[in-house]
């Protein structure tokens, strides 16, 4: 498959794809059993997006999103959220030089190609802000100065569901802002036990060296934004995030944003397939990650229990595909 | 309060109401029962205002009900208008014992004299608070019906004509009050059942109550089809029919009259227009061609229509020899002719009805079981009371075939047949036209043959019955001088009447023609041989009878059986009716070989045509015009839609494929192709399944081969890059791999699938399925009346917000 990727490098974008799987094979040797989770978190990074990860302690959140870093050789920094950090702890701050006698600007955790948020729920709302509009900005501005931040940037925030006291869940505008959510899950018991053989002796997170540089993964990127989109699957993706915004289950259905990154992230899906094309199938398999955690379920669907999860699949099952011609 | 309940309930009641209108006359009792309906809905708001107990409202209910009729029928002896006195109370008591006597002299319909209205109304009102009570204020509108059904049985209950489209109407309107009682009753309940249970409470009254549109019209749909169910089912079923014949159906002549006379014409036109002919009669005769069968006699021109002949002097049948025949010269020569008569079994006579025996003219001897009285006037047999379905009888009669002689020397009209020479003022106009008609003619009955020549000659009169029956002279003079359309009524009145103006006495008979012939001297007679004909009197030769209705040829409707009489041919010759009995023609004519095969024979070889060839039930098809042949094309059409599925489904694919052109059609061409075949045997798809998904789903459902595999992935490669990607795959191969893929299928499937792939494939059926119920939806009109209904209440809502939802 000849792409032009951009950059002018000469690559196909079957090379590219290659690094790309080369890239989840690392991460999957360290975090076993979870290809597709794995494979999510890939494309939110190939897509320019967001990932959000819920799930309970222990399930390898973090090392998901630190092997995703190593494994490309791009720059990771983690913040752990607590109730106290201060938005200048994760943009940076403009401290004084007493030798040069003028403030000088002392960049943040946020200035890393892969920035780890762990359990992002619990700083305070302010906090949890600066870090959006980071995510959305893409750029640091304090005292007036604007600090690009450099590409590949990526926002991996995690969230544990189950302690809920003293956090802020992160209300709906901000979810939004996530291309993706995943949940880890349990592994499997095979998983699990191999898991038992690999990280006993020594951490295979150590072990792991970068594949795929971070100046591939700029040219993949370039590369998925020029996957073809042909205008019935646009109008199915349409279709979609209209049927979960008049889905009489849901009270809140889809934001046009939701469906920009529903089109990204299935670009970014079809390229991991060496596809230069979507397809319907991309839409379908990212409907769920991309959309869920931004719908709010209707009150006869709380009293039902059928959380969105439960709604979304029904939605996907109801709306047909485009008439092709 | 339940007032939904309450003004359903008074609907159906005033609904219920309408079918005491078969019972009486005059409209002035509807009003009172009105009335009463709305005291009842009334006092039982009213009791309802505190939980009484049920007694104590039906008391309150009837005391209020003895008020108003007190009140509206006494009111000038009430004391303030209403409260009853003694005086008032006898003036009630004397109107409901005169009701009373009226009842039990008079059969129904009966005039709605003061008394008749009050007891009509006392009816109306007992019912009304029995309903409210039992469909309000115990809430069982289901039990409700009881009373209503007492109303609406009434007329049935009596002799009342309950026939035709104003009983059809009124069933209708009873079944939709009650159907509204039900109705409003199970909004009520609906409303409790549809109740969802909430978690979580919030802001409840301001919540929509729930949405039980849809049910509501489902139970509408289904109470109208009920409804069409009940009018239809009966029209359709033979058995549930009353056959109208013979007088039974008479409507009789208003409450004074204690014995109903038949109407001859209403039947008639009744029995013509019948939606399918039923057997009336089956016959035996001894004749080849047997004579019509006579039953009413009309012979009184009056200035509206023609009437039953005056009646003679009738003598009880058996108790000696038969009246003889008017006008009928001793000792003419006549052939006997023998008939034995079995009447239909599903005949039914009411019991105060005059009922007449089909008969041919002149009978002289008759055979029958039960009291009859034969008029020596007419020869026509009636009784009373006597039960006709099933009945058989013997009749010998002439068959009057007078010499040429003897009617050359016909001479004036007696005295005795001069009422049969009136006619009003309204058709002198005709005596022109008369005359002009039977220029040249010498004798009466050269004239009177004449006017049958005249009337039935090719392209002078058309036969049709899409003509008003109505029986005014204008409407006749209307036929004869303009229209020239019409049937045997319009047709035998006319010759009658031009009759009359030539100084020919004459009558009309209704009865029936003889029918077709079914085998070995049987015959059979069918509503749809309901006639009229003119009789012309000649003094020697009796009353003769003449057929000025067209006969039925190829091309030219006409009476389907008529023939026209022997004696009336032209001067061609003439064979006597009566086949191997006839010893003698006693015709002047020279009776040649083609004198044998003349008229009657041709006629009779008609009739045999027309016949069918077996003599089991169910009714003769023959009608008075020639139809299209409805079976054989029911069952080409029947075949060709058992067929057409499976022949079209190659055709729909190789036209798919043909106007393809280019990858990326082709591609498409191939995968519709895949989808119509796996509808086809029964595999199916959704619309959201992707192709591969469907691929795959397909890959374990059908075993597939590797080859068909790859076969497989062809097709969902190619409509993937046809569909989404910027150029097509190619297409080469996939005509064959849909082809190697239906294999795949049909070795797949049970046998059954596989049959209906072939037979009854569903991409064929599911547009014309898909189709008819689009036209349905087009339809339903209780569809669009929700639709609208929800329109309504939105704009309702939307411009005044302070109202609550709730309705």
């Amino acid at each position: 498959m000849v792409l032009d990727t951009g950059k002018g490098t000469g690559r196909t974008l079957d090379d590219l794809v290659k690094s790309a799987h080369r890239v989840g094979s690392a991460v999957e040797t360290v975090i076993e059993g979870k290809a597709q989770a794995v494979r999510v978190a890939l494309t939110v990074l190939l897509a320019e997006g967001h990932l959000l990860i819920e799930d309970v302690p222990g399930v390898g959140k973090t090392m998901l999103a630190k092997t995703l870093a190593r494994s490309t050789d791009c720059t990771v920094r983690r913040i752990q959220f607590t109730p106290d950090l201060l938005p200048s702890d994760i943009t940076g701050v403009s401290a004084y030089n007493q030798e040069r006698r003028e403030f000088e600007f002392k960049p943040g955790p946020i200035f890393a190609n892969i920035v780890v948020g762990d359990e992002i729920n619990r700083a305070s709302p302010k906090t949890q802000s600066a870090l959006l509009e980071c995510m959305e900005e893409r750029q640091v501005t304090v005292d007036g100065q604007t600090y690009p931040l450099a590409p590949p940037f990526m926002v991996i925030a995690t969230q544990n569901p189950i302690e809920m006291e003293g956090t802020y869940p992160l209300p709906e505008a901000q979810r939004d802002r996530f291309t993706a959510r995943i949940s880890m899950g349990y592994p499997s018991g095979e998983a699990e036990l191999a898991m038992m053989d690999s990280h006993g002796s020594f951490s295979p997170l150590e072990a792991l060296e970068p594949v795929a540089s971070a100046a591939d993964m700029q040219e993949l990127i370039a590369a998925v934004r020029k996957v073809h989109v042909a205008a019935p699957l646009k109008e199915y993706v349409i279709s979609l995030v209209t049927a979960t915004r008049t889905s009489p289950e849901l009270r809140l259905g889809a934001s046009p944003r939701a469906t920009l990154h529903l089109l990204r992230a299935s670009r970014a899906w079809a390229a991991l397939d060496g596809r230069d094309f979507v397809i319907p199938d991309d839409v379908q398999s990212l409907a769920m990650p991309v959309l869920a955690h931004r719908l709010l379920p209707s009150t006869e669907a709380l009293g039902a229990r059928r959380l969105p999860e439960q709604v979304l699949p029904a939605i996907v099952e109801r709306v047909p595909l485009p008439t092709l011609r | 309060m339940n007032f939904r309940l309450t003004i359903a309930s008074a609907l159906a009641t005033t609904a219920a109401s309408f079918a005491l209108i078969p019972v009486v006359q005059g409209g002035g009792w509807w009003w009172a029962g009105l009335g009463a309906t709305l005291v009842a809905a009334l006092v039982g708001t009213l009791t309802r205002v505190r939980k009484i107990p049920a007694v104590l409202c039906l008391l309150a209910g009837l005391v209020a009900e003895c008020l108003y009729l007190n009140a509206l029928f006494a009111g000038s002896q009430s004391w303030r208008g209403f409260i009853p006195t003694g005086r008032s109370l006898r003036a009630v008591g004397v109107l409901i014992r005169g009701a009373t006597t009226e009842m039990a002299k008079y059969a129904p319909p009966v005039q709605a004299r003061l008394g008749m209205s009050l007891v009509i109304a006392a009816g109306i009102a007992v019912t009304a608070v029995v309903t409210d009570l039992i469909a309000v204020r115990l809430q069982r509108p289901a039990l409700a019906g009881l009373p209503l059904l007492v109303l609406f049985c009434v007329p049935l209950t009596t002799s009342a004509d309950t026939h035709g489209f104003g009983s059809a109407f009124v069933f209708c309107l009873a079944m939709a009050g009650y159907l509204t009682l039900l109705a409003a009753d199970g909004k009520s309940r609906l409303r409790v059942w549809g109740q969802i249970v909430r978690r979580y409470d919030y802001d409840d009254d301001e919540a929509p109550p729930p949405d039980t549109r849809l049910i509501g019209a489902a139970g509408r749909r289904l109470g109208f089809t009920a409804v069409i169910l009940a009018v239809c089912v009966p029209l359709l079923l033979p058995g549930l029919r009353h056959h109208p014949l013979f007088g039974n159906s008479g409507t009789g002549h208003g409450g004074s009259a204690p014995l109903s006379l038949p109407e001859p014409l209403v039947q008639l036109n009744r029995q013509l227009r019948a939606h399918s002919p039923q057997t009336v009669l089956t016959y035996h005769s001894t004749a080849q061609l047997p004579p019509y069968l006579q039953v009413y006699v009309l012979g009184r021109l009056g200035t509206a229509t023609w009437s039953l002949a005056p009646p003679g002097r009738t003598v009880p049948l058996g108790s000696g020899p038969l009246p003889p025949v008017p006008g009928l010269r001793t000792g003419s020569k006549a052939v006997t002719v023998l008939e034995t008569i079995s009447l239909g079994s599903t005949l039914t006579s009411a019991p105060q009805t005059l009922a007449y025996l089909p008969l041919p003219y002149p009978s002289r001897t008759i055979q029958v079981n039960g009291d009859w009285r034969v008029d020596d006037n007419t020869l026509t047999a009636v009784t009373v009371g006597t039960r006709l379905a099933g009945l058989q009888y013997s009749v010998s009669s002439l068959a009057l075939d007078p010499s040429q002689a003897t009617l050359n020397q016909v001479t004036g009209p007696t005295a005795a047949v001069a009422g049969y020479l009136e006619y009003p003022q309204a058709f002198a106009s005709l005596r022109r036209l008369a005359r002009h008609i039977t220029v040249g003619a010498p004798t009466p009955y050269d004239k009177a043959v004449a006017l049958q020549n005249w009337f039935r000659k090719p392209g002078n009169f058309t036969y049709t019955l899409k003509v008003s029956p109505s029986q005014t002279p204008d409407a006749l003079i209307n036929f004869l001088t303009k229209s020239k359309k019409g049937y045997c009524q319009q047709f035998a009145f006319g010759m009658a009447v031009l009759a009359r103006l030539l100084n020919i006495p004459s009558r009309v008979v209704v009865g029936y023609t003889q029918g077709s012939p079914i085998g070995h001297g049987n015959w059979r007679v069918t509503t749809s041989d309901a006639h009229a004909w003119p009789e012309l009197y000649f003094q020697g030769a009796g009353w003769l009878r003449f057929e000025p209705t067209p006969s039925a040829s190829p091309g030219h409707p006409g009476q389907a059986t008529a023939v026209p009489p022997i004696y009336t041919a032209p001067k061609s010759g003439n064979v006597s009716r009566n086949g191997r009995h006839a010893s003698h023609s006693p015709s002047p004519e020279p009776t040649g070989q083609a004198g044998r095969r003349g008229p009657n024979k041709g006629n009779l070889d008609k009739l045999r045509h027309l016949s069918v060839p077996q003599s089991g039930g169910g009714a003769v098809r023959q009608h008075h015009q020639s139809r299209p042949p409805v079976g054989p094309i029911a069952l080409v059409v029947l075949g060709l839609l058992v067929v057409t599925p499976g022949a079209a489904r190659p055709i729909t694919r190789r036209v798919r494929w043909l106007r393809a052109s280019g990858d990326a059609e082709r591609a498409h061409a191939a995968w519709l192709g895949l989808r119509d075949d796996l509808a086809d045997h029964r595999i199916g798809s959704r619309p959201s399944e992707t192709p591969r998904a469907l691929a795959g789903r397909l890959r374990v459902d059908l075993h597939l081969t590797p080859i068909e595999g790859d076969a497989l992935d062809r097709i969902v490669h190619a409509e993937e890059r046809a569909g989404y990607a910027p150029s097509a795959a190619d297409s080469a191969l996939l005509h064959d791999d849909v082809r190697m893929l239906r294999s795949a299928m049909a070795r797949a499937c049970p046998i059954l699938d596989r049959a209906a792939a072939v037979f009854a494939p569903a991409s064929v059926l599911l547009p014309a399925r898909r189709g008819m119920s689009a036209a349905f939806d087009a339809f339903d009109a209780f569809g669009r009346i929700d639709l609208l209904g929800a329109r309504l209440r939105a704009k309702v809502r939307r411009r005044s917000p302070g109202l609550s939802t709730r309705t």
